[in-house]
C-alpha cells in the first residue's frame, strides 16, 4: 500500500488539523442507569463508554487488601469497534492497557477509604480511531467521580506522536500507524503529576522533552472539558432534586 | 484565596490553605492546601471556620452504627447465620451486596439457645453494624432491630404480628423469632 503524505507543507494535517489541534472533544456523565458512575467520550472519532460499580464486596475475596480498596479496570474493545471484526476475546493489548489504566487512575483514587473492597471500571471502546486509551483514563475518572468515589484529582490524559519529524498532539488511528513514534501521558492537572507515560518508536531526548510539554498542554485543554462536564452535570442533577 | 464563591468545585481544585478553614466532608489537606476530593456546592461554616463541599453523590458502604437491611442466607451454624446486606438506612442504595454475619450472642438481648430461635433462611432483618470491615458483623439486640417479614417455615404463607409473636393464618401455629418493632404485617 502506497503511503500517504500526512502532513502538507503548511503544517495541515490529515484530518485538517493543526499540528497542535485536538479534535472535538466532548464527554457527557451519568449515561448509564445500572452503573454507580459513568461516562460516554466522544473524542473525534473515538468513542468509549465507562462504567465504574463500587465500592462494593471483593469477588473472589481474596483479592481484598486489608488496608485500602482493590482497583479493577477493563479495556474492552467492542467487535465492531475497528474496521476488520476484532474478536470480542481480550487481547494481548486489551490486558495490557486494562493494567495501564489502573495505574494511571490509582494515584487519584483515595483507596485507603475503603479497606476490604473493589472498585470496577468497565471501559467499552465502541469506535477506535486512536488515542482510545488516554479516552478511557480521561472518561474513567469523570465516571469514579460521578460514581461519588473521593478523588485526589482528575486525571486527563493525551497522546503526542512524531509524524514525518513532526511532534502532533491528539493522534488519530492514520498517524498512530504511520508515524515513527507514539507517545500517551496522562496527568493529575492540579497536582502536575504525571501518572501515565508510554513511548513507541523512538525520539530524541530533545524531541522527547518537548512532547511531554505538548501532551501537558494537551490535557490541560482535556482538563477544561472534563470540568465542564462535570459542572453541567452536577447543575443539571441539582435542578431535578430541586423541582 | 478563592475570593469569588465559586458554585461548583469538582476533585483536585483547592479551596483554600490550612491556616483559613477545617477540611470537612469531601474536602482533604495536603501539604497545608484544602482541596476538594468530590464534585458539590462549597459549603462553608464560618462559625466553626469549617468548609465542606455538599456532594450530589456520596458512594455507600456499612460503617460501625449504621441500621442496615439484610436478607438471610444462610445459617451457617447453630451459633450464626449469614445476611446480605441489601441498604443501608439512610443511604441511597447499594449496588451491590454485603456479607454480614449474626452472632447469637448479639442477636438479643436475652439469652438465646441457637440461631434458629432468633430467625430463619429467607427472613428480612433490620441490624445493626458492629464492626467495619467484611464479613460484617450484626446485632439485633435493640428494640427496633430484628426480623421485620418473614414467611411461614412450613407453607410460606406471609407471617403476621400477633399479639408480640408471628402467626402463620394457613397453618395456625405461631414462629419463635426476635421480631423487630417495626415488622411490617401485623394483625389489627
Amino acid at each position: 500500500m502506497e503511503k500517504k503524505k500526512l502532513i502538507t507543507d503548511d503544517g495541515i494535517r490529515y484530518d485538517g488539523r493543526k499540528l497542535d489541534e485536538l479534535r472535538p472533544i466532548k464527554f457527557q456523565i451519568g449515561t448509564l442507569k445500572n452503573a454507580d458512575g459513568s461516562a460516554y467520550v466522544e473524542w473525534g472519532r473515538t468513542k468509549i463508554l465507562v462504567g465504574v460499580f463500587g465500592p462494593r464486596e471483593s469477588h473472589p475475596k481474596h483479592l481484598a487488601l486489608a488496608d485500602r480498596c482493590y482497583i479493577r479496570a477493563r479495556y474492552h474493545m467492542a467487535p465492531f469497534s475497528v474496521e476488520e471484526r476484532k474478536s470480542p476475546a481480550p487481547s494481548r493489548r486489551e490486558i495490557e492497557l486494562s493494567k495501564v489504566m489502573r495505574e494511571a487512575l490509582e494515584p487519584a483514587i483515595f483507596a485507603e477509604f475503603f479497606p476490604r473492597t473493589t472498585i470496577d471500571i468497565f471501559a467499552e471502546v465502541l469506535q477506535a480511531d486512536g488515542s482510545t486509551r488516554c479516552a478511557a483514563i480521561s472518561a474513567a475518572s469523570l465516571a469514579l467521580t460521578d460514581a461519588g468515589v473521593p478523588m485526589r484529582d482528575l486525571v486527563s490524559s493525551m497522546a503526542v506522536a512524531k509524524v514525518e519529524g513532526k511532534l502532533v498532539l491528539d493522534v488519530i488511528d492514520q498517524e498512530d500507524k504511520q508515524g515513527d513514534s507514539d507517545m500517551p501521558m496522562a496527568i493529575m492537572p492540579s497536582k502536575n503529576v504525571i501518572t501515565l507515560i508510554q513511548m513507541d518508536g523512538l525520539l530524541t531526548h530533545e524531541e522527547f522533552i518537548q512532547s511531554v510539554e505538548l501532551a501537558k498542554k494537551g490535557c490541560m485543554e482535556v482538563y477544561a472539558k472534563q470540568k465542564e462536564a462535570l459542572e453541567e452535570h452536577f447543575k443539571k442533577t441539582m435542578d431535578r432534586e430541586e423541582v | 484565596m478563592n475570593k469569588e464563591k465559586k458554585a461548583v468545585a469538582v476533585p483536585g481544585e483547592q479551596l483554600g490553605v490550612e491556616e483559613e478553614y477545617m477540611p470537612g466532608a469531601g474536602v482533604y489537606l495536603e501539604d497545608g492546601k484544602l482541596y476538594s476530593s468530590t464534585v458539590g456546592t462549597l459549603d462553608i461554616d464560618t462559625k466553626n471556620r469549617r468548609i465542606g463541599i455538599r456532594a450530589g453523590n456520596i458512594v455507600a458502604i456499612p460503617e460501625v452504627g449504621d441500621i442496615v437491611e439484610g436478607v438471610v442466607i444462610s445459617p451457617l451454624k447453630e451459633d450464626s447465620a449469614m445476611i446480605k446486606i441489601i441498604a443501608i438506612r439512610g443511604k441511597k442504595n447499594l449496588t451491590g451486596t454485603f456479607t454480614g454475619i449474626l452472632h447469637v450472642s448479639q442477636a438479643a438481648k436475652s439469652y438465646v439457645n441457637t440461631i434458629y430461635d432468633v430467625l430463619n433462611l429467607s427472613d428480612r432483618i433490620l441490624a445493626k453494624v458492629v464492626t467495619s470491615w467484611t464479613p460484617y458483623q450484626l446485632s439485633t439486640a435493640d428494640d427496633d432491630l430484628g426480623v421485620i417479614y418473614a414467611t411461614c417455615t412450613k407453607c410460606g404463607e406471609e407471617l403476621v404480628l400477633k399479639r408480640g409473636r408471628l402467626f402463620c393464618n394457613r397453618d395456625k401455629i405461631f414462629e419463635r423469632k426476635k421480631v423487630s418493632r417495626l415488622y411490617l404485617l401485623r394483625e389489627e
